[in-house]
């Protein structure tokens, strides 16, 4: 811009209409976003009842057992060690080029496609130690992908522990582990919940990695007996339903997207609700 | 004694599982990388590498097998691309208004609300261009002719990959120290000029992580593209190819995987899809990871 | 208090991460021993005997029609019924998982050789045909093609319906996903001419449906659209293409009954695989469903009876 150009119109003028031009961003932004979410649950509250909720077949109550399975069983193996890697990152790690080359690793495991550790989960689990196609293969793949939400959110609770804390119980003499579990693990429990809830929800709505690990579609037997039983998930049944599937009702497919949209913003709701009561607190 | 020993044991296990769990990060890209090599590794008894990259033909049961990905490598560069085009503006706006100009109240409504945009699942993404937006649009614009296309695929991971860069983004105007926002107050340029000249360029290595992030998520996306896109393995021309259905790489793993037979020629190619996407995303996520670290050395 | 209850909320993860590894490590038995009928459980009374089948979705259908009238007349016999693909159930008879495996294609000479490998000899069932119908928007103004024509549309050689003397419309070609099995018979039946032109191949600007469904669904939404899909999937918003033979003939209607007598030229057959000969309640299961009552279900489901 030349320096005439620049004078030409009053900078307050330009900020004016700078302003205003964002607030119409926003506008074009929120428009379809809320529209479209709006209908989304206008449809989906509209075809929902009862009866679709619990039918044994082509109901939605077998596919919202398969993923509250799917979904404890992946919490239930990425957190343990979800958490462990977040108290080394924060409590042992010196920095340096292993700890850099640590936090590369976790940055690009977010980034790995979910299909691909859809592939992973297919070559290691299902094929490789023969579990097929099940509950337990599933689980083992979502663990994964979710497990850097789970490292990043409980790494960040820790370090919001004061050094003052951790210094006070080892000059009363607790051994460094000691230290950890009794007085740092329980004050950061919150920030751990949250980031555990997070990736509940992140895992209850994947879909990729479990279509050629855990996912099925089935009209008589819905329910897995065993952790190495195909399971019924929903976002797969939402899948299934709107490009596979003939003569499904679009009230069935509707109310899915529903329950799964409401599901995992409720899952997200909670969340945040945990994490503002966790900020209240003051050191 | 005894006890006490017993209790250092134990600590010391602990201590090593912790240790090894800090490890795991590393150990499962690697390992990730390696079942993918292992399973793609039969192909290259077949085909060469440039075969498979420069080949023009995607018909795994024709014949023995056309395994050329090229019209599955240009078609996610075309939606990713296009997505792009479209959440770039959108989100740096978004971004400098929830930063700088939304009013107190409104910035605590908006960032939850984006944070639960990021959270909506991709088949449902899929399900809405499907059933809403695409019929809508092949009704309503003349020069489409199928409700599934490469720009709708484009649209609906715009729509996706926006909270990601607008957090980012966001993040990054916030660590920009204020002195400098408020020294050029001082100085009498407007908050406009502010923004555009000295909170922007300061965020800078900030902004463009959070592009490239987003541009690893859009990639990487599986379910809305396989939903919406139309799966026609064309090379796309020009920019009407951006009208006309399209295939990426990653519907076409998610598409083919189920049917293919195990062991096969065929399935061996789609793992090899798998690698190049993590080979890719890999590079993307590594880049804008050694920029944000330049940018943290700079503002320090 | 508070520490004990951290610890559970660690311990317990661990504990269940570290059983689903422990007893993960040995392959997953068979879900039932194929055929076994197992002495009635007196006490309870229920399914003392459990088939399970996975593969195909196009199989679905019949399958679970079957599975819903032969546990009525059989409550000893529980089955379970799965979809996930034609590949994916082949894999899990060659792992000994499923008891049957639908598929909606012929298996591959390499998946017949790694079942060998793993001792199961796997026993082909054609249960079923499915006819296939060629569909088109209703605005396209054909009404019959033959055989000839409709592999120039699919191979791309035709794009304009007013070159085959429809309305002056573009041809937009709807397909399935290229690992079907109804693409695949619809290539070698119509595209190739019944194996005459071993080259042609789909235009690569098909789309690619998932589904049968799928394709009905765009076809009825898209200005001249043509797909294909089984006969079951017919319905009004699309209109049915009666096809002439190749070497010309009299064109005919795809309809359950002229698939029957083999006037209507384009169906293919749908597979059950057993590993070997079955016995027991598969037997049972079989002998049944090819039976008058089974094969009614079939044409019931608008898939073609096998007798």
């Amino acid at each position: 811009m030349s320096a005439e150009g620049r004078h030409l119109i009053d900078p307050r003028v330009t900020e004016k209409f700078a302003f205003g031009l964002l607030w119409l961003v926003m506008f074009i932004i929120a428009i379809p976003v809320v529209g479209i979410i709006g209908y989304m649950l206008y449809r989906g509250a509209g075809a929902l009842n009862w009866e679709l909720i619990v039918a044994a077949q082509g109901g939605l109550y077998p596919a919202i057992i398969g993923t509250t399975y799917l979904v404890l069983l992946t919490t239930a193996v990425a957190a343990p060690i979800g958490v462990g890697a977040a108290i080394y990152l924060s409590e042992y790690a010196r920095p340096g080029p292993l700890l850099r080359l640590i936090r590369l690793a976790i940055i690009n495991l977010a980034g790995v496609p979910s299909v691909v550790y859809g592939l992973f989960g297919l070559a290691a689990f299902v094929i490789l130690f023969g579990w097929n196609r099940c509950l337990a293969a599933g689980a083992c793949t979502l663990a994964l992908l979710v497990l850097p939400l789970v490292i990043s959110a409980s790494e960040e609770a820790l370090r919001q522990i004061p050094k003052g804390l951790r210094e006070g119980s080892l000059a009363l003499g607790a051994s460094k582990w000691q230290t950890i579990r009794r007085v740092v693990l329980p004050n950061a429990m919150p920030g751990i919940i949250t980031g555990l809830i997070l990736s509940i929800a992140r895992a209850a709505g994947e879909t990729a990695p479990i279509l050629f690990t855990a996912a099925f579609y089935s009209l008589s037997d819905p329910f897995p007996n065993s952790v190495f039983d195909p399971v019924v998930a929903m976002p797969y049944q939402l899948f299934v339903m709107s490009t596979e599937m003939p003569d499904v009702a679009d009230a069935n497919k509707w109310a899915t997207a529903f329950v799964l949209v409401a599901l995992v913003l409720g899952l997200n709701v909670i969340a945040s609700i945990v994490r503002t009561k966790l900020r209240r607190r003051r050191w | 004694m005894v006890k006490r020993r017993a209790t250092r044991v134990g600590e010391w296990i602990i201590e090593r599982l912790i240790q090894l769990s800090g490890m795991l990060g590393i150990i499962l890209v690697v390992l990730i990388f390696l079942f993918l090599l292992q399973n793609s590794l039969p192909i290259f008894k077949e085909r060469t590498l440039g075969e498979l990259v420069f080949g023009q033909r995607w018909s795994p049961t024709h014949g023995d097998g056309q395994f050329g990905m090229l019209p599955l490598l240009l078609g996610s560069l075309y939606v990713t691309v296009g997505a792009l085009v479209i959440a770039v503006p959108l989100a740096l706006a978004a971004s400098v208004f929830v930063a700088e100009i939304a009013p107190r109240r409104m910035r605590e409504f908006l960032k939850p609300a984006i944070e639960l945009l990021a959270a909506i699942p991709s088949v449902v993404f899929g399900f809405l261009g499907l059933l809403v937006v695409g019929p809508w649009i092949d009704a309503h614009v003349e020069i489409i002719k199928v409700g599934q296309f490469a720009a709708l695929g484009s649209v609906m991971l715009a729509f996706m990959a926006l909270p990601t860069i607008v957090s980012i983004c966001e993040d990054a105007f916030h660590n920009v120290p204020r002195e400098i926002f408020n020294s050029s107050l001082a100085l009498g340029a407007t908050r406009w000029q502010t923004i555009t000249r000295a909170l922007m360029p300061a965020a800078r290595s900030g902004i463009i992580a959070a592009i490239l992030l987003g541009l690893g998520r859009a990639i990487g996306e599986t379910m809305t593209v396989l939903m919406v896109t139309g799966n026609a393995q064309v090379i796309p021309k020009g920019l009407l190819g951006f009208l006309k259905p399209i295939r990426t790489m990653t519907a076409t793993i998610a598409a083919e995987m189920g049917e293919a037979a195990y062991g096969s020629t065929h399935f061996h190619t789609l793992f090899t899809i798998g690698l190049f996407l993590f080979i890719i995303t890999f590079a993307i996520n590594t880049i804008a990871d050694v920029i944000v670290r330049r940018g943290e050395k700079d503002i320090a | 208090m508070k520490t004990t209850k951290i610890g559970l909320i660690l311990l317990l993860p661990a504990l269940l991460s570290a059983t689903v590894a422990l007893v993960g490590c040995p392959p997953a038995p068979p879900s039932n021993d194929t055929g076994m009928i197992e002495p009635p459980d007196d006490q309870s009374g229920g399914a003392t005997s459990t088939i399970s089948q996975i593969g195909s979705t196009t199989v679905l259908p019949i399958a679970d029609a079957w599975q819903q009238a032969f546990t009525a007349a059989h409550p000893d016999i529980q089955i379970n019924v799965a979809g996930g693909g034609s590949g994916t159930g082949i894999k899990a008879l060659t792992d000994g998982t499923t008891d049957i495996a639908n598929a909606s294609r012929a298996m591959k000479d390499e998946e017949i050789e790694q079942a060998q490998e793993k001792g199961v000899e796997p026993v082909e069932h054609v249960i079923a045909y499915d006819g296939i119908a060629a569909v088109v928007n209703t605005g396209v103004g054909v009404d019959s093609l033959s055989v000839e024509q409709l592999s120039d549309i699919f191979s791309g050689e035709v794009t304009n319906w007013s070159e085959i003397g429809g309305a002056d419309v573009e041809i937009i070609v709807i397909g399935r996903d290229s690992a079907s099995g109804t693409y695949e018979s619809w290539k070698e039946m119509v595209i190739q001419m019944d194996g005459e032109d071993k080259e042609r191949d789909y235009t690569p600007e098909a789309l690619k449906e998932q589904s049968n469904e799928g394709v009905r669904a765009t076809v009825a939404k898209t200005e001249g659209a043509v797909g294909y899909v089984g006969l079951g999937y017919i319905d009004e918003s699309v209109k049915v293409i009666a096809i002439s033979p190749l070497g010309g003939g009299e064109a005919v209607v795809p309809t359950v009954e002229s698939v029957k007598t083999g006037d209507y030229p384009i169906s293919r057959e749908l597979y059950m695989y057993t590993a070997g000969e079955p016995t027991g309640a598969v037997a049972t299961y079989f002998e049944w469903g090819m039976g008058d009552e089974g094969q009614k279900l079939v044409e019931e489901a608008s898939f073609v009876p096998v007798k």
